[in-house]
């Protein structure tokens, strides 16, 4: 049996490997341009997908533009990169410009340079040239400009009209607010067991909107002082506690038993928080099943919409030894038009023109849904808010969530449990600045 | 008297029985994510995520593995893998064997101090060593090169393994040495002719241990490596997930079952001298 076990798994093996081959992209760069600046330049970040296939097509936009610059690239697997980045930094060869986020726990540190200077001497107007929203984070409190944006993305509730139809309920429209977002995802629940479609998909990122819906915060603005227990907050997580009681969100097992953009995709769930990065595999998912829409998140009370932002741009390393090509580069997948109309396939581009006309053109791929309300719904959108220094506290937060969608308590039970734990955590990272 | 011995050993069948039963039932459980990961790389997209899961494809496929493995340039990484986890294997066998070769046999007032330094190291996170490290391969030029997920193997071999196979020489009876001794052998000879050969299931236990752990290596190889041309299974596969996520989980189902196949097939003809390894260390402390 063992013998026979061996045999079939080295056939398997072998068929495979034999099956395959390899595809490597090894297409030569051939530049033309007349740019001045030249030397080494190392770029480093990570990431994958069609977002990273983006990145490198911008490089090449680069290389266009300035061909006396010889690019080295790194691109490494988003995971435990932080790991890699501290040693790369302490040792000095982390690359001369390094992919971040404004929330990313190495900005605020001595690791990057000041791009004020830089934007001041190319007399650039930044207001004029990034698209409304993108920006946020990137500059200290002191002024220090730590980084550029190159791309954001945000979310839209995207809803499966078929379950709206049959449920003989209107299409949830811009101005809708928190409670009709609950009472709707109530109503539009049916079924049992297997069966059951539920009102919303219990999505990794309704965590991040939960404090933030009826005008609470989870933390105060300098991170001092947890919020945790403002009544406005756990009114916010008490919400999705009720979805998930009423069974109009998965509850742990349900949301266990398959991803959830495949149930909205499989049409068992109403109604699905859809980030940029993500529309056109959802739309590719969802195929001819069911006709769809997006509308922007609900209100809160005090009429602004709540919608959560991620960001990528670039920083220039401290000990880069050729700044003026790392500065070149930054400006570049920053602020150029054809860059722009690159990342605007995969993500909202930080180039005004771009988002403005080619992404807010765009249609969701093989639908007739518009992209131009996420250009509108970046404008306030927060921070994503549990990112960089603010992780340890994160995976509090991300408890006390847990306490309420999957154990069951109320929000001010899980509340109790957790603000002193959450408290320490955020004045260990004052402690530690 | 009769009825008495015919009712115990009712008993023990039905004993034996039960224990079949349980230990199926857990084997069962324990194999059930390796099948349901054999069963969706086979496939469909649509088949993937039916709900009650079916083990048994209706469509089944190869075109996972296809376009799986043409995602990326899956052949150098398996190539680069084989080579880390084939090198640094030597290098850990060889190394550790030595080492413990040491400690067991070669007394000296430092020979306690030496070793509880050694198991030491074991309590050190990784963190902290990791600036240093990176900075010595950094100085020596070994970054974006295949060098620091192998050389380190050949100095020692890790804390553990040495504990491990040092256990495993305390068993063999010193006299075997005296005899060897008498007979001419050095103690370069004793160690290479007559020790390792009794300690052949320490060894393949060793070497087991250290292939699964160099094949599944992510964080190493991340840290260390910079371009593609280098990299490691671990980050191919890392990379695959950024990629696709769940969307295409049979893709990814494909790629890892060729990853795993591997070890899978070493741990098959290596089990039985596994399990000695491991029982036997408990002998003698």
């Amino acid at each position: 049996m063992r013998k026979f076990a061996i045999i079939l798994l080295i056939g398997i093996f072998v068929t495979v490997i034999t099956a395959c081959s390899a595809n490597s992209d090894q297409a030569a760069e051939n530049s033309s341009g007349n740019g001045e600046i030249s030397g080494d330049l190392t770029v480093f970040g990570w990431g994958g997908g069609e977002e990273l296939q983006s990145r490198k097509e911008a490089t090449k936009i680069f290389k266009k533009l300035y061909p006396k610059v010889k690019v080295h690239e790194v691109w490494l697997p988003a995971d435990n990169i932080d790991v890699k980045l501290d040693a790369a930094l302490a040792a000095g060869n982390a690359g001369d410009v390094i992919m971040i986020s404004p929330d990313w726990k190495g900005l605020r540190s001595k690791w990057f340079e000041d791009l004020n200077p830089y934007i001041e001497k190319d007399q650039l107007d930044l207001e004029a040239l990034l698209t409304q929203g993108v920006d946020g984070g990137y500059v200290d409190a002191d002024g220090k400009r730590e980084g550029m944006p190159t791309t954001a993305s945000d979310f839209m509730i995207a809803y499966n009209k078929d379950i709206f139809d049959k449920a003989g309920l209107p299409y949830p429209t811009n101005d809708w607010t928190w409670d009709d977002f609950s009472a709707t995802a109530k109503q539009v629940s049916s079924g049992e067991g297997a069966n059951r479609v539920y009102g919303i998909v219990s999505h990794w990122i309704l965590q991040s909107f939960a404090p933030f819906i009826y005008g609470g915060m989870p933390y105060n603005e300098d991170w001092s002082k947890q919020t945790l227990d403002d009544p406005n907050t756990l009114k916010g997580y008490q919400l999705f506690g009720d979805l998930v009681n009423a069974k109009a969100m998965p509850d742990d097992a349900a949301a266990k038993s398959m991803p959830m953009d495949q149930m909205f995709a499989a049409g068992r769930a109403a109604m699905y928080p859809l980030g940029v990065f993500e529309a056109s595999t959802i739309a590719k998912n969802i195929g001819s099943n069911f006709q769809w829409g997006i509308v922007m998140p609900p209100k809160d009370p005090s009429g602004k919409t709540v919608n959560i932002k991620f960001q990528t741009g670039f920083a220039m390393n401290k000990d880069s030894k050729n700044k003026e090509a790392a500065w070149a580069y930054i400006k570049t997948v920053s602020l150029n038009k054809e860059v722009g109309d690159l990342y605007s396939k995969v993500n909202l581009p930080a180039a005004k023109e771009s988002a403005e006309s080619t992404f807010a053109n765009l249609k969701i791929e093989g639908t007739d849904i518009s992209m131009v309300d996420f250009v509108t719904g970046l404008q306030d959108a927060i921070t994503f808010p549990w990112g960089g220094s603010i992780a340890k506290a994160g995976d509090l937060y991300e408890q006390t969530w847990q306490q309420v969608t999957v154990q069951g308590k109320t929000a001010e039970e899980a509340a109790k449990a957790y603000t002193s734990q959450i408290q320490s955590a955020l004045d260990s990272i004052h402690q530690s600045k | 008297m009769e009825a008495y011995y015919k009712s115990k050993k009712n008993s023990g069948r039905i004993k034996v029985s039960l224990s079949y039963v349980i230990l199926t039932i857990i084997a069962v459980v324990f194999i059930f994510p390796f099948i349901w990961m054999l069963s969706t790389a086979f496939k469909i997209p649509s088949e993937a995520y039916t709900l009650p899961p079916k083990i048994i494809p209706e469509t089944f496929t190869w075109d996972n593995f296809i376009q799986g493995w043409q995602y990326a340039d899956f052949t150098r990484y398996t190539w680069n893998t084989l080579i880390v986890t084939g090198l640094a294997t030597i290098g850990t066998v060889l190394s550790a064997s030595f080492v413990a070769y040491g400690f067991a046999r070669f007394k000296s007032r430092y020979s306690g101090l030496l070793f509880t330094l050694v198991l030491a190291t074991m309590m050190l996170p990784s963190q902290v060593t990791l600036v240093p490290t990176y900075l010595l391969f950094t100085k020596l030029g070994w970054l974006d090169t295949l060098m620091p997920l192998i050389v380190p193997s050949f100095f020692g071999g890790g804390a553990f393994n040495i504990f491990l196979l040092r256990q495993f020489f305390k068993t063999i009876p010193k006299d075997l040495d005296e005899a060897a001794y008498i007979d001419g052998a050095n103690a370069f000879q004793i160690y290479y002719k007559i020790l390792l050969p009794a300690i052949k299931p320490a060894l393949i236990t060793v070497g087991l241990m250290s292939i699964t752990f160099h094949w599944n290596d992510y964080m190493s190889p991340l840290i260390y490596l910079n371009s593609d041309q280098n990299f490691t299974l671990a980050i191919g596969l890392q990379f695959f997930q950024n990629s696709f996520g769940s969307s295409q989980i049979q893709m990814l189902m494909a790629v890892s079952l060729i990853t795993v196949i591997p070890v899978l097939i070493l741990f098959f003809i290596g089990q039985r001298y596994f399990i000695q390894g491991i029982t036997m260390t408990g002998i003698k402390g």
